[in-house]
């Protein structure tokens, strides 16, 4: 019984199919048109994917990069004048230092 | 047969895109993570080396490294040096930088690297940085220590110097913030003297440096330290659990690692198997992700373990 049943099916599939009509050379050359519309604009999207994923990692780098700018002048305008004002106070107070040699540091 | 060819392409993909890292950037916390080699060391993200007077910079024999291709910044405003390049491969790149040391400057490093894969799908990419002050010493110099220190926000940067036993000190220092000298009362602990947190130090992220002379019964001692405040949110990239079975070095990092190298030998992904390690040679080993986190360990032959830094 089940045989006749996948026998039946597949007649009636073989009939359906029958009933499909021919595409034609219009349907044929439409179906590649389509399908290389199709390819093209995944292409596409995929380019500009990358070329968004690629420029968003650019912007990072030059946000970056000022970032770093910025924070070298400031440190090293802060540094420059730390180190005025410790020479300075060095020269002053000079005759006061400590004679004693200093032992050495014992190793850990 | 089809299954099989499903099985290669996702091992492909496995091995040619790159894991992201979705701990927070190095960059965003400020926390540098760049592999520096200064003065004849090797450093973690900030180095601090003297130069004598008039001495040419390029004795520091600065060095940065690199991973895959990409480019390299260098910046800096006291040194006059401000230098983009383009490198190739991953390597330990040398800095070029000449001429007579002048006066003390801080330079700044980062390194891009290009993974145009990762990128082109969205993946963030970020930099490793890294931060090198260069003291300039007068030609008859004090005594003098270089430190470097790390801190969270919030926490409390310290730093422990060695002044001599059975004396009594005082320390004065400026910087960081702080624009006037001030004079402070030293605690002498075993010969060690503990510098402390200036307020201002810990309060936001970024870099600074706090010069300072220690006065004592011995001459005096002048310092610098180099404060990178940085993200408390940030974590440093775990130390990876390192296996040595004779020759054979077996690696294996915490899932957002993306890159392991031994040396010159590098390998993607966060395991790997390096063969021929020499025991009795310097190596460095390190992790790295595109979060730019990075840990490296430095071998010593004569204790026959590894010194990391993360």
């Amino acid at each position: 019984l089940d045989e006749l049943a996948t026998k039946r099916d597949l007649e009636e599939l073989l009939e359906a199919i029958s009933r499909i009509p021919a595409l034609g050379t219009t349907g044929i050359v439409a179906a590649i048109i389509l399908l290389v519309l199709l390819v093209s604009v995944w292409i596409y999207a995929k380019k500009l994917q990358e070329k968004i994923g690629l420029k968003a990692n650019d912007n990072l780098r030059a946000a970056d990069q000022a970032e770093n700018e910025a924070q070298n002048r400031d440190a090293s305008r802060e540094w420059a004048d730390a180190n005025n004002r410790v020479e300075a106070w060095k020269d002053k107070a000079a005759s006061q230092t400590g004679t004693d040699p200093r032992p050495e540091e014992p190793k850990v | 047969m089809k299954h099989i060819w499903l099985l290669l392409v996702l091992a492909l993909a496995c091995v040619t895109i790159p894991k992201i890292d979705y701990f927070m950037p190095s960059s965003e916390a400020g926390y540098p993570s760049a592999e520096l080699s200064a003065c004849g060391q090797l450093w973690h993200g900030a180095a601090i080396c003297p130069i004598p007077e008039g001495t040419d910079f390029s004795s520091l024999a600065l060095a940065v490294q690199t991973y895959g291709n990409g480019t390299l910044t260098i910046d800096s405003d006291g040194c006059a040096v401000h230098a983009d390049l383009t490198y190739s491969e991953s390597k330990r790149l040398p800095i070029p930088l000449s001429g007579p040391a002048k006066k003390s400057c801080l330079i700044s490093l980062s390194v891009y690297p290009r993974i145009e894969n990762a990128e082109s799908e969205g993946t963030k990419v970020h930099s490793f940085r890294g931060q090198v002050a260069v003291k300039v010493l007068p030609a008859k110099p004090n005594e003098w220590r270089g430190l470097v220190s790390r801190v969270a926000t919030g926490q409390t940067p310290t730093a422990k110097l060695w002044v001599g036993k059975d004396t009594e000190a005082k320390m004065v220092r400026t910087g960081c913030g702080v624009k006037e000298l001030s004079d402070e009362a030293l605690v002498v602990t075993d010969g060690f003297a503990t510098i402390n947190a200036i307020p201002s130090m810990s309060k936001d992220v970024g870099v600074c440096l706090v010069e300072g002379v220690i006065r004592s019964r011995y001459p005096d001692l002048m310092f610098t330290v180099l404060v990178i405040t940085y993200d408390s949110g940030f974590s440093p990239l775990p130390i990876p659990e390192v296996l040595l079975d004779g020759g054979t070095l077996t690696v294996k990092a915490d899932a957002p690692v993306s890159q392991i190298g031994l040396d010159a030998s590098f390998s993607g992904g966060n395991e790997a198997t390096f063969h021929n390690f020499d025991r009795n040679k310097n190596s460095v080993l390190r992790i790295v992700s595109l979060g730019g986190r990075s840990a490296l360990g430095e071998w010593q032959p004569k204790e026959g373990n590894w010194r990391w830094m993360n």
